[in-house]
């Protein structure tokens, strides 16, 4: 959609999921879309666009107000204190999330270089264990990369990381992990009995038990820390 | 420029007596509002959506979805029998505010004949530009 839809969504954020409140965002978006494709039809860019119509658009404090919400920040002070405090606590999940998933990578080399060296594993094993960790650190560190982009698109348009997006995203936090550690399991036992049926590799195969658990756990771990409180 | 503050309790007169002429949609009332007024007042949307929702719910203005254009639905407004007695007694509000301030502002031919002078020679130095030489 348009630039201003995803203005307009922005500003509603933070609104109580409400059907009145839904239906002011609908209605606020048609006439901001109206105004928006007039200014185009008279010539205007859409950054010159978007810019005339979000300064004319007023303070989301009035609507606030009218659906009886409680405006969120309405002090300036607590407002900027909350802001820097959001900008560090994004930094710091961003460092981590990418601190995270750089171990995950060096962890796959390292189980590679192991299960080659000292259990002599088939190459197959080994590779697929780098394979397996070093594909999750790359999701870690872009998923951790993608949320920062978001978080501060959000700052930056004066919308605080508020108490509800934490709760929703350590909701989400807690559904990954599930989703992490049944596909881990179910990856380790189907390498398990890959290599163990078409190669007769029963022996070496079981590693993918263990470190699975040990994945599993950490991801567990990391996830834990990764929750705001 | 008029500011927002002074006419926030005439938003609701302004919409109305734009309504009562015929059934409009947002973006059309702030287009209206913004010709009429010579530009000097640029209603906000959240202004004009929170008057038009307070409006809506106290069965002033009822709201139906209009004809699609661009495959983008419209939002028309209507003004209620309601909204009209409402609408009469905001314009009579309205001449009892402005005769009230008439009373104060400066109105050289409602001032007694010695201000009258005073005032009058205040008006004219704001009628006619100020003299080359004197400009501060």
């Amino acid at each position: 959609m348009s630039k201003v839809t995803d203005y307009v969504d922005n500003l509603f954020y933070l609104m109580p999921r409400t059907d009145q409140a839904a239906e002011m965002r609908q209605k606020l978006m048609e006439s901001a879309e109206d105004k928006y494709e007039a200014l185009l039809s008279w010539g205007k860019n859409e950054d010159e666009a978007l810019g005339i119509v979000v300064s004319e658009f007023g303070s989301m404090e009035e609507i606030c107000a009218e659906l009886g919400v409680e405006p969120i920040g309405m002090d300036a002070d607590a407002r900027q204190a909350r802001l820097a405090g959001d900008y560090a606590l994004l930094g710091r999940r961003f460092s981590r999330g990418l601190g995270f998933g750089i171990v995950l990578c060096v962890l796959g080399l390292v189980a590679c270089i192991m299960l080659e060296e000292i259990y002599y594993a088939a190459d197959a094993v080994s590779v697929s264990a780098l394979l397996l960790l070093g594909g999750l650190g790359a999701a870690v560190i872009t998923a951790s990369a993608l949320r920062y982009t978001r978080g501060k698109r959000l700052l930056q348009m004066g919308l605080p990381l508020g108490d509800e997006l934490r709760e929703r995203q350590n909701a989400r936090i807690r559904r990954a992990e599930k989703t992490f550690s049944s596909i881990i399991m179910l990856t380790a036992t189907a390498l398990f009995f890959f290599f163990g049926v078409f190669m007769n590799a029963w022996h070496p195969a079981w590693v993918f038990f263990p470190m699975g658990g040990v994945l599993c756990g950490i991801i567990s771990t990391i996830l834990e820390t990764m929750r705001t409180k | 420029m008029i500011g927002s503050d002074i006419l926030r309790g005439y938003n609701d007169l302004i919409v109305l007596g734009l309504l009562s002429e015929k059934d409009s949609y947002g973006y059309n009332l702030l287009q209206e509002i913004a010709a009429r007024s010579g530009r000097s007042y640029q209603m906000k949307e959240t202004t004009l959506y929170s008057v038009l929702s307070r409006l809506e719910k106290n069965g002033m203005v009822r709201s139906y979805e209009g004809s699609e254009t661009q495959g983008r639905k419209r939002t028309y407004f209507h003004i209620t029998g309601a909204g009209f007695q409402y609408f009469r007694d905001k314009c009579t509000e309205w001449a009892e505010t402005k005769d009230l301030i008439d009373r104060f502002a400066l109105r050289p031919a409602l001032a007694p004949p010695p201000e009258r002078a005073a005032l009058d020679g205040i008006f004219a130095n704001e009628r006619s530009p100020a003299p080359k030489g004197e400009s501060k």
